[in-house]
């Protein structure tokens, strides 16, 4: 039952082999100690009795090792977005991060930098939330009412469908926001690149007819304009998107759009 | 100003510094004097208060202000210059005939 139970982490070689210790240096923190200071603690993993990702490895402690260490995880394949974290000084996605392979190279292991941190690797997230809240990331449409919903679909050309390839895919890990420099220091007023994406998602899908007031939306030197395209997001993102390039476009459709048309 | 529209306004003046550059080294006077200060000015000034907002307006709010100040009070010094005195382009032709 043991080896059904553990067959998730277990390793891919031979048990046989010889063991294979690396060491994890993983941030630690904890809320209910009272004045406990961030503290680094050191792991160790033999590589040949765990799974490849750097996830496997930090499952494996918490069963084996300490039961305290605290992190998120769910779907242990890269669609959630529930592992993000620091890892190697990389901001990424622990379930599709492989661990390093490079001998005496310790895994160093930190939640998303400059959040604020609710226990050892887990962030609060409240304010990257209430940011993608704010744009209003559904489809709104013009002459429609509660009603006609379900009525009809909303039928998009190929074309159009296509536009939305490589925004659509974002997990929300905030992998790439917590990366950017500008969103370290002005994350109050600041977007951030994931939220930004997903704010230009929603401008140039076709069936929103919403486009100008979402772009009256950023008419402040602070929700985009904090972008100096620093492309720290595009470097990071896990899943390969490219949120620089979508604040970008966006930039070039606000210095072109129907500010009339917005007021309405 | 719409934040968009300075944006806007900052890209043009970016863009044809690309121009005014090499331009004022085949045509120098009061006019490419003038153009010539002007642009790069705007360029420097807007690029500190980038600089400023990103940094040091959350917690030093009146240095924006500051800025301005010394803007203008810098601004109004390359005018003189460039009308009571040789003018840019000349002082540029200057240094270089030492």
């Amino acid at each position: 039952m043991y080896n059904a139970r553990c067959a998730q982490t277990a390793a891919a070689a031979s048990p046989k082999a010889a063991a294979n210790p690396k060491k994890f240096e993983i941030y630690r923190w904890d809320p209910d100690k009272p004045g406990d200071k961030p503290r680094v603690q050191t792991y160790e993993v033999d590589l040949n009795q765990c799974g490849p990702m750097v996830l496997d490895a930090l499952i494996k402690i918490k069963n084996e090792q300490d039961a305290t260490l605290t992190f998120r995880r769910s779907c242990r394949e890269g669609i959630c977005g529930s592992c993000a974290m620091n890892i190697d000084g990389t901001n990424t996605l622990a379930c599709i991060y492989k661990i390093n392979s490079k001998a005496g190279k310790p895994v160093k292991i930190y939640p998303l930098p400059h959040m604020y941190v609710i226990k050892d690797l887990v962030p609060d997230m409240s304010n990257f939330y209430a940011q993608y809240r704010s744009i209003e990331p559904y489809l709104k449409k013009k002459d429609a009412s509660e009603k006609d919903i379900g009525k009809q679909q909303y039928f998009q050309s190929v074309e159009d469908r296509a536009k939305l390839d490589g925004l659509y895919e974002c997990i929300l890990c905030a992998c790439c926001s917590t990366s950017c420099p500008s969103y370290w220091w002005n994350s109050d007023k600041y977007l951030g690149p994931a939220v930004l994406m997903q704010a230009y998602r929603w401008m140039i899908d076709s069936r929103d007819d919403y486009t100008n007031e979402r772009l009256a939306l950023m008419e402040d030197g602070f929700s985009v304009y904090r972008c100096h395209t620093i492309m720290n997001c595009t470097k990071t993102c896990p899943k390969g998107l490219n949120p620089g390039l979508a604040i970008g476009e966006m930039k070039k459709m606000l210095m072109n759009y129907n500010k009339a048309a917005a007021k309405h | 100003m719409m934040a968009s529209t300075h944006w806007k306004v900052e890209r043009i003046v970016a863009v044809s510094m690309l121009g005014i550059m090499p331009a004022a080294l085949f045509v120098q006077g009061p006019l490419m004097d003038h153009l010539f200060t002007t642009f790069v000015y705007l360029h420097g000034h807007w690029g500190m208060r980038g600089v400023l907002t990103d940094y040091l307006v959350k917690f030093v709010p009146w240095i924006q202000y500051l800025w301005y100040v010394i803007s203008i009070v810098g601004f109004a010094g390359l005018i003189n210059f460039n009308v009571n005195d040789v003018g840019f382009t000349k002082a540029v032709q200057m240094i270089w005939s030492l």
